[in-house]
């Protein structure tokens, strides 16, 4: 019995020291990754949409996909989504004008295969989205407008699933 | 709820297989598939692990790491709630099934270190999955692997009586196998339950 | 200590992919880019190295029962350490790489060498030892990531060559138009395929060697 209390303490002590260097650790980079995330959504938004200030709002509707909804100061709205690609979740932020046209997106996360379905951030994808509606705002397998990434239908339908949820979240707050 | 679970169990048995599309678990897939009973054993003991672990992991998670703000610990807690629920699976499963146990006893040390498992953790972290969604997740995530080693073990039988170059013995001829059952199993991204 | 014969063991010999088949999943899921596959070398270069160093200086007081389990402890943390200065100070890389960060504490390589070498040696040979084969490791990758880049996609140093704004957004140099790639490569199959076969090219050269030494003690 003794020996057991004794490999537990001597376990229990490393894993404290071990927890201990990393709050250390935690409280050095703690700072910098919140600044990050912070400018990166920032960023992403002043990409959908021009704007000075927003207010988020909320949504309870049926679009599950919608996570945060934020209303602008000249009505329009940004909408941020996750779906699921082809590899796990894509998170996307939508601006959405008041007449329920897209105006922008912008991948602000995903984990889709490097090279592939990443390439939803590049522009060639990304700039056929501006002026469109729900129905438009489809691939074109789909009957809709947009041009999918090449080998990656599937990236590109959950970007459009993401936009399609975006505007009918928007059209229900209205 | 009834699609979502749906889909998650698709998406982690066929389209998204943690072998042949996230390349996690490869070790003992490679290193426990010469024969399909024994690949049948790591697969059940593995799926086994991974349903608890998830479940565990999540109410420890939840309750535990994000009420203190102790999130930069997940991973040393995953590893240890994972290595202490493996050697208590084996007592367990020694003094009260010992069939069970002699069946699967030699492949539950491996699977502390098989990375599908703590990699269905850290998923379920990153994926924000409920209780139900990560237990679900982690048992799918298992047939999943049991599916792909069983697979991957019956072909690897025939390939033995195969001729191939002698650079390829061993190893290579095993990863070529793997990279066309991958290839194979390509054929059902876009598979989608709506 | 034997620094040149720990060097060409990391290396080649005994390279912890190629011929002790340690660390497959990472090897295969993230070699898809140059700049991964570099980043994720040297994370586990600097981790395994500093494993190896805490572990061969604590081998005398780790108590034989438990010593697996403070093992992994200590992997786990330096792994954390990694991973939150990767988050905040390089991003591009901790997005890209995602979960295989935090798996690196799985990666048998690490684990296999604190119990094969890092338990038993001193600590300067054990440092080596995480180095050399750190490096092992990185020169795998790297060499994989740049075949299945190039013939995938046609494109060299993607992540790090032409970058935009910071590490992570470059374009690298494109060396044929892209839609001409084999695009498998960069998917699953490719990781399978590329690793066999370079596997089997080892072993190739491995068996190649041996025959000639053979030879030569002969005459």
């Amino acid at each position: 019995m003794n020996k057991i209390v004794k490999l537990t303490l001597i376990l229990f002590l490393v894993s404290a020291i071990v927890a201990g260097v990393l709050g250390l650790t935690n409280m050095v980079t703690e700072e910098p990754i919140r600044l990050y995330n912070e400018k990166k959504t920032a960023e992403a938004y002043s990409a959908v949409m021009d704007f000075d200030s927003y207010d988020e709002v909320s949504y309870s509707g049926d679009r599950s996909e919608v996570t945060k909804v934020y209303k602008t100061n000249n009505g329009d709205w940004i909408v941020e989504a996750e779906v699921s690609g082809s590899q796990g979740m894509i998170t996307v932020a939508v601006g959405v004008k008041a007449d329920l046209t897209c105006n922008g997106i912008s991948i602000i996360s995903s984990s889709e295969t490097s090279g592939l379905g990443s390439k939803a951030s590049n522009a060639e994808f990304k700039d056929q989205f501006p002026g469109l509606t729900a129905d438009q705002a489809k691939v074109t397998k789909d009957g809709g407008q947009i041009n999918a990434i090449t080998g990656a239908t599937i990236t590109s339908r959950a970007v459009c699933t993401a936009v399609g949820a975006a505007i009918e979240a928007v059209s229900t707050l209205g | 709820m009834l699609t979502s679970i749906l889909s998650i169990s698709l998406g982690a048995i066929l389209i998204n297989n943690f072998i042949f599309s996230q390349f996690l678990g490869c070790c003992p897939f490679l290193g426990c598939s010469s024969k399909v009973d024994t690949a049948v054993g790591m697969g059940l003991a593995v799926t086994f692990v991974m349903g608890l672990a998830s479940a565990i992991c999540w109410v420890v998670n939840e309750y535990v790491l994000m009420p203190l703000g102790l999130a930069f610990l997940q991973t040393l807690t995953f590893i240890l709630v994972i290595a202490a629920l493996v050697q208590f699976v084996e007592m367990f499963l020694k003094k009260s099934i010992p069939s069970l146990y002699s069946a699967l006893g030699i492949y539950l040390p491996l699977i502390t270190t098989n990375c599908a498992v703590l990699g269905v953790v850290l998923l379920n972290v990153q994926n924000k999955y409920n209780f139900i969604e990560s237990t679900v997740y982690g048992i799918t995530g298992g047939l999943g692997f049991l599916l792909a080693i069983v697979l991957f073990a019956s072909v690897r039988e025939r390939v033995e009586f195969a001729e191939y170059p002698k650079s390829f013995e061993g190893f290579p001829i095993c990863l070529v196998t793997a990279s066309l059952l991958a290839l194979a199993f390509m054929g059902f991204s876009g598979m989608k339950i709506f | 200590m034997n620094i040149k014969k720990q060097f060409k063991d990391g290396l080649i010999t005994n390279n912890p992919v190629l011929v002790q088949l340690l660390g497959m999943c990472s090897t295969m899921a993230i070699t898809t880019m140059f700049f991964n596959g570099i980043g994720m070398g040297i994370s586990v270069l600097i981790i395994l190295t500093c494993c190896n160093v805490v572990i061969s200086a604590m081998r005398k007081i780790i108590p034989n029962d438990i010593r697996i389990a403070v093992f992994v402890v200590i992997i786990a943390g330096f792994v954390t350490i990694v991973d939150l200065l990767l988050q905040a100070y390089v991003p591009a890389l901790s997005e890209s790489l995602g979960v295989f960060i935090p798996l690196i504490v799985v990666n048998c390589i690490i684990i296999g060498r604190a119990e094969a070498f890092a338990a038993k040696n001193s600590i300067g040979a054990s440092a080596l030892d995480g180095i050399f084969q750190g490096l092992g490791y990185t020169i795998v990758l790297t060499i994989m990531c740049i075949i299945r880049e190039f013939l995938g996609s046609g494109s060299f140093g993607k992540g790090i060559i032409n970058t935009i704004n910071g590490i992570g957004t470059g374009n690298g140099l494109q060396i044929f138009p892209e839609e001409f790639g084999a695009k498998l490569l960069t998917m699953p199959f490719g990781g399978f395929l590329t690793l066999g076969c370079l596997i089997a090219l080892m072993q190739y050269a491995l068996r190649k060697s041996a025959e000639k030494k053979e030879k030569e003690g002969n005459k």
